[in-house]
């Protein structure tokens, strides 16, 4: 025994069945003809619905990559024998600065300032920082360092199972503090470029916070629904009811974040009433998009709020895997709500934006299976192992 | 928390240490007679705070008049305080409630004086708006009740009202948490006197017998009361942030405002628990339980957030430029540049400058230095809210009524006096009370933590140690 590798990995045994691989691959290759055709036939509609899909892809690598560095930066010793979900999704990044990429290559279609300023007088002001060479240049460079650091910290942990050396740990510490600390200004700075400047005319400081809460909230339903569903195939040996539980009261903690901020917003718009702040939230709350304003509120805070209160539920496999895929709804309702608004009058679910998820979705969770069984389930290596297997709430 | 603990962890505590020890260690201040060192401390603070008397008396006999308010800037000193005072009081819950529900450890060595920090912090942040009401014999009337005074009822939509409430509740549950927290402590010490301290200890100690149902039913109080505190660390500075941002007051108006305002609340509270435990581990000879590991841990968690607090900084500055709102461009311009500069750059350089050292471990070592940048922050933290508030409104729509402002000497002591009450209490609290949690720091003690070795797993470097565990687990699972 060499330490290294234990665990099963006969091919009939994996996180994802060939059959349902070969379904998926199926519905993205669908997906991606419905995109490519939806581009010719209605590009505007078909980009916004890009960027949604990209974005949740993006953020299922960026949640995955804070979470770990978050571990190393608080020395936490409790979630390393989890740890190798969100290494995975993170791992999966650069399939999301793919989607991103070819999100920005629809970029005229979605964001107006792109073709120039045309007499307003307001577009013209923000042109030094709205303009496109630095709008693609930033978003180069934000993508590139965040695929620097994914490969490093990843790079490390695996290290670590090799040779067990503990200064490995030192090591991702001093790296996922540089991460975070660079991670805090660019993705603040990300949100307001790409999602912030659809609605040009608009804007709100605290808008950066808010994506990233929405983003580590996805990012944690999603280490449990992977890590559970690893589990019931017997892949993911270390996890137990405890990690659930902690798992559930980060959810449960994020999900108030999340309204917190949610509630900032839009309470001090709406006591203020000033008319170049509320024509946002006018937007969202009439017509057909009034009703998935208050659907994203409940999906993402009431429900997963009342249900996670409880000790046991936290504990309960079923109901965590139930509420964080309630969660991973929500979190395409969030972006949808904050993306197409600022495109179309009303609501619009059809082909395009079917075809748009169909196409990225799909790879994001093949790949996923397929990084998270590349590698041991456990870092055996890792001096904190014993905590994480040991500990009790 | 864990059955074993990794080798990486620092252990706790500067040298191994009996429970006896302990128990006698943090005693000792209440026991003996108290060093020249506390009487000066005492005698300092209590000077301060006499002072600070006469000028709320001067103040209360004459008016606000006394202060160097006027038309345009309506708030100024006294608000100023209030928001830093209670910001101050931030830490305590912070360290106690939300690093317990995040099982960090090291918080043992500090909560206690964290949170009666928190306490002190917040009757300071009281007299402030209750001084600036003019006439504070009826301080009564913002508690919503039904009265006789006619159609005369509170302003249910205003932030103010909001305040009162989210204080008042903040403050009964930091004391009830410092309390329970002090329960089992004080069973100790009622057994170790005797006399009048017996009786009063015997009387505060609630009949705790120490037994397993006794301690269990304390944990889960304090879990409880945990979790319903740190919401409030949130509403606290969230309501009072909301004081300004619902305004329309350039400057003042900014959606950024309630998380900034919790993170800068955080961030000085952090520095002040930094501050009064550099003072305490040496005037109260605590360096074993207060060690530079803990130093560490605080310096760190300063970084953090300093980082989000200088983050605002600039977001605030971008959006005021990107939105193309010319007046709020001008609030900003006018930080930077005009009469209030001086106060926006020290601002600046002890928020945001200031804590980028504490990146070198060095520098965190160094606790001479660490106290000396931890004044530093918190200087800087007083004036943040001295920029925000001033210099947002001394300069209005109006040119013809833009106006300065100048702090009175009455003011100026009232700060003073404000100290003085904030280090009288503190210097009280280490003399009668145990200023660390016994019954806490006992379980972070070294030898009542396991090796890895010793429960059965290899962890770090034990071959195929670990992997028998996994597997153990697996079967455990499967059975």
């Amino acid at each position: 025994m060499n330490g290294t590798t234990k665990t099963p990995r006969p091919s009939d045994v994996c996180g994802l069945s060939e059959r349902a691989t070969r379904t998926l691959w199926r519905i993205a290759a669908l997906g991606g003809l419905l995109t490519a055709a939806g581009w010719i036939i209605s590009t505007e509609r078909t980009c916004a619905a890009v960027l949604v899909a990209a974005l949740w892809v993006l953020g299922i690598g960026l949640g995955g990559l804070v979470f770990v560095a978050l571990g190393y930066v608080t020395k936490a010793g409790w979630n390393v024998a989890l740890r190798r979900v969100p290494e995975a999704m993170a791992g999966i990044l650069p399939l999301g600065v793919l989607c991103m990429v070819v999100a920005l290559a629809g970029a005229p279609a979605i964001y107006h300032w792109l073709g120039g300023a045309h007499g307003d007088a307001l577009l013209e002001h923000k042109a030094p920082w709205l303009n496109a060479a630095s709008f693609f240049g930033r978003a180069v460079f934000y993508l590139l360092v965040w695929l620097g650091f994914s490969f490093a910290i990843r790079k490390v942990s695996r290290a670590q199972d090799k040779s067990g050396d503990p200064r490995l740990t030192g090591r991702n510490v001093v790296l996922s503090t540089l991460f975070l600390a660079f991670f805090m200004i660019t993705f603040s700075f990300a949100s307001f470029d790409w999602i912030m400047s659809i609605e040009a005319h608009w804007f709100s400081t605290v808008f950066g916070v808010y994506c990233f809460s929405g983003l580590f909230l996805a990012g944690l339903a999603t280490i449990t629904v992977v890590a559970i569903t690893l589990k019931r195939r017997g892949l993911l040996p270390g996890l137990r009811d405890e990690h659930l539980h902690d798992l559930g009261k980060l959810t449960f903690g994020f999900s108030i974040f999340w309204a917190y901020i949610w509630f900032c917003q839009y309470m001090l718009i709406w006591y203020s009433n000033m008319p170049e702040e509320t024509s946002y939230y006018a937007t969202r709350f009439h017509g057909a998009w009034g009703p998935l304003m208050y659907a994203n509120v409940v999906v993402n805070w009431l429900i997963p709020f009342v249900v996670l209160l409880p000790r046991p539920a936290k504990r309960d496999e079923t109901v965590m895997f139930k509420v964080a895929l309630l969660l991973l709804g929500g979190r395409g309702l969030d972006l949808f709500l904050l993306v197409q608004p600022g495109i179309s009058d009303t609501p619009r679910f059809g082909v395009w934006e079917i075809g748009a998820l169909a196409a990225m979705l799909p790879v994001a969770v093949i790949l996923l299976f397929k990084v998270v069984q590349r590698v041991p389930a456990v870092p055996s290596r890792d001096p904190m192992l014993a905590e994480s297997l040991h500990y009790h709430n | 928390m864990s059955d074993a603990v990794s080798e990486l962890r620092e252990p706790l505590t500067a040298r191994p240490v009996s429970y006896a020890e302990i128990t006698a260690d943090i005693a000792r201040p209440l026991e003996g007679k108290p060093t020249r060192l506390w009487y000066l401390g005492i005698g300092i603070s209590g000077t301060a705070l006499l002072l600070g008397m006469l000028a709320i008396g001067y103040t209360i006999s004459t008016g606000i008049g006394t202060w160097g308010l006027n038309r345009t800037v309506g708030w100024a000193f006294d608000i100023t305080n209030f928001v830093f005072w209670v910001g101050i009081g931030h830490a305590g819950t912070l360290i106690s409630a939300v690093l317990f529900l995040f099982r960090q450890r090291w918080r043992t060595a500090v909560n206690r004086s964290a949170e009666a920090m928190t306490i002190f912090a917040v009757l300071c942040a009281a007299l402030f708006p209750l001084i600036h009401m003019g006439r504070p014999w009826l301080a009564f009337w913002p508690m919503p009740y039904p009265n006789l005074r006619g159609s005369l009822w509170i302003n249910w939509r205003s932030p103010l009202f909001w305040d009162v409430i989210a204080i008042s509740t903040y403050f009964i549950i930091s004391a009830t948490f410092w309390y329970v927290g002090l329960i089992p402590d004080f069973a100790t010490l009622r057994d170790r006197f005797r006399g009048l301290k017996k009786k009063v200890f015997s009387f505060l100690s609630l009949g705790w017998n120490g037994s397993a149902r006794t301690w269990q039913r304390y944990e889960v109080v304090y879990l409880l009361l945990a979790g319903l505190a740190t919401p409030l660390v949130f509403s606290v500075h969230t309501i009072v942030s909301f004081d300004f941002a619902t305004s329309v007051i350039p400057g003042w108006h900014t959606t950024i405002f309630p998380p900034y305002f919790v993170a800068g609340a955080i961030f000085s509270g952090l520095s002040m628990v930094l501050t009064l435990m550099l003072v305490a581990r040496k005037v109260m000879r605590l360096e074993n339980y207060i060690t530079k590991g803990h130093v560490g841990s605080m310096c760190k968690l300063i970084i953090g957030m300093g980082g989000i607090v200088g983050l605002a900084y600039a977001t605030e500055f971008f959006i005021a430029w990107y939105s193309g709102n010319p007046y709020e461009q001008f609030v900003f311009m006018n930080r930077a540049l005009g009469p209030f500069a001086w106060a926006y750059w020290i601002m600046v350089s002890c928020n945001v400058i200031v804590p980028q050292l504490f990146w070198s471990g060095r520098i965190r070592q160094n606790l001479a230095l660490v106290f000396g940048l931890s004044l530093l922050i918190n200087v800087g933290m007083w004036f943040e809210r001295f920029v925000i508030i001033v210099t947002s409104l001394h300069r209005d729509f109006l040119p013809s009524s833009w106006a300065s402002y100048k702090p009175t000497l009455i003011e100026v002591v009232t700060l003073i006096g404000s100290f003085g009450l904030f280090f009288t209490l503190f210097f009280l609290f280490c003399r009668f009370l145990p200023v660390i949690a016994i019954g806490e720091i006992k379980g972070v003690s070294q030898w009542a933590q396991k090796k890895p070795q010793e429960v059965g797993s290899g962890g770090g470097g034990g071959d195929g140690a670990a992997d028998s565990t996994v597997n153990g687990q697996t079967e455990e699972a499967n059975a």
